[in-house]
């Protein structure tokens, strides 16, 4: 022990202070987790104090959404209307692009892109309100690549979503992106440089 | 319409390094650091060197417990010491955690990580001699909760699915980088510490930090339990 140690020591605090402050720890801290942080985290609302807080959105935004992203049925009405996009975009070996489209909760979009090589990818979106600056949410990541890719796609949150793509072969690719369906913009974004909208008329 | 733009992963981490959030959760990836680690392949020293200074400087849980350990060590060659066994324990899972593909729970980890602020905050109380008459091996204590304090980072680093390619080299420098971050973060606590120390009262306020401090470590302890009982 060295003389600091036996210092405090000498001073410490006795049985009784040591087992109040460390029921006194354990009691604000349940107060914390069950009143701010289970609502906020994980929309677990026991004392309903997330809701009278507003803290539960936070967690909604992210998971609420995915759970439940359109109805189930014949016919979905949609509170946008019909668009349609078609992107031609090169790519040198190394180089990436993203192409993200601002969606409804519950819209709906049709799309098909084919490269002449193959192109890594990801399906990413990030909602407008995001509990984290930073925060995005990948529905389809495919590192091996591939030269196309069709389907259907309905936002679980009101945002932008899109791909990134990646040219890792040593050779140029091109791909051509149609996208058909209920989105409000469409942006492509380079790193550096600001998000570039681009330039969508309504069918006529 | 046409377009032939590029952007080159140099540019990504550039973004990264000046979207630097002031606080990131101690759990989440940024968008961009992801992006940059799926889409990079081979040996990238210094953006791994930042990620692994960025995680340690924004990882609260990791900083409590250091704030803990360091409490009442006064002097340097104490306090290199126990932070050197903290770096031997929590470098030895991050390498054995990654490399040997150990996938634990992070949720089961970050709750012993939240935990291990707790014990420190008791034994920095004086519960261990005071209440229960023994005091546990300070030294070792540090060296076994740093060996859970990286596995945390691990999970954090499989999280991110770092390639194969140029693995070794990226790891190394994440966890060269962790320690880049923890000096940084831990001269700012020193700093801290020895103005503190001078004020009187010091004592009386130490209780009540530690006091704060185990509260903290209550609470990961509480998160990251619900967490692993009740997947999102």
């Amino acid at each position: 022990m060295t003389e600091d140690e036996k210092l405090i020591a000498a001073e410490a605090p006795s049985k009784a202070a040591i087992v109040r402050a460390t029921f006194i720890a354990l009691a604000v801290a349940l107060v914390i987790l069950f009143t701010a942080v289970l609502p906020a985290e994980y929309g677990i609302d026991p004392l309903r104090t997330g809701k009278l807080l507003h803290l539960t959105g936070i967690s909604q935004s992210d998971s609420g959404g995915r759970a439940t992203p359109a109805n189930a049925g014949i016919y979905t009405l949609q509170p946008t209307t019909y668009k349609v996009d078609s992107e031609e975009i090169g790519l040198h070996p190394g180089e990436g692009f993203e192409i993200k489209y601002h969606m409804q909760k519950g819209a709906t979009m049709l799309f098909a892109w084919k490269a002449d090589g193959l192109l890594q990818f990801e399906l990413h979106g990030e909602p407008d309100v995001k509990p984290k600056p930073d925060y995005f949410e990948s529905y389809l990541l495919d590192k091996t690549g591939k030269r196309e890719s069709y389907g259907s796609f309905t936002a679980p949150t009101t945002g932008v979503h899109g791909w990134f793509w990646q040219n890792k072969t040593k050779d140029d690719v091109r791909m051509h992106l149609y996208v058909s369906g209920f989105f409000d913009t469409a942006k492509m974004y380079e790193a550096g440089a600001p998000p570039e909208e681009l330039i969508i008329k309504d069918p006529e | 319409m046409s377009h032939r733009r590029g952007f080159n992963p140099r540019a990504l981490i550039i973004a990264a390094a000046l979207l630097l959030p002031a606080l990131a959760s101690a759990h989440n990836v940024s968008k961009q650091d992801a992006i940059f680690v799926h889409s990079n392949n081979g040996v990238a020293i210094f953006p791994f060197l930042y990620l692994g200074a960025k995680h340690m400087v924004t990882g609260y849980d990791h900083l409590a417990f250091l704030v803990g350990v360091i409490f009442f060590l006064y002097r340097l060659k104490d306090i290199v010491l126990y932070v050197s066994l903290f770096t031997l324990g929590h470098s030895v899972t991050l390498l054995a955690g990654v490399l040997g593909g150990i996938h634990a729970n992070s949720y089961i980890i970050d709750a012993i990580i939240g935990f291990s602020v707790v014990y420190k905050a008791f034994d920095n109380m004086g519960g261990f001699q005071r209440l229960l008459g023994f005091q546990p091996n300070t030294k070792l204590a540090v060296l076994i909760f740093g060996l859970f304090h990286g596995f945390g980072l691990a999970t954090k680093l499989q999280e991110l699915d770092i390639p194969r390619d140029g693995l070794v080299a990226n790891i190394i420098s994440f966890n060269v980088g962790v320690e880049i971050g923890q000096v940084l973060a831990l001269t700012a606590v020193l700093i801290a510490l020895a103005i503190w120390r001078t004020r009187p009262g010091y004592l009386r306020h130490a209780f009540v930090t530690n006091t704060v401090l185990m509260t903290v470590g209550f609470l990961l302890v509480g998160y990251q339990l619900t967490g692993y009982l009740h997947p999102a």
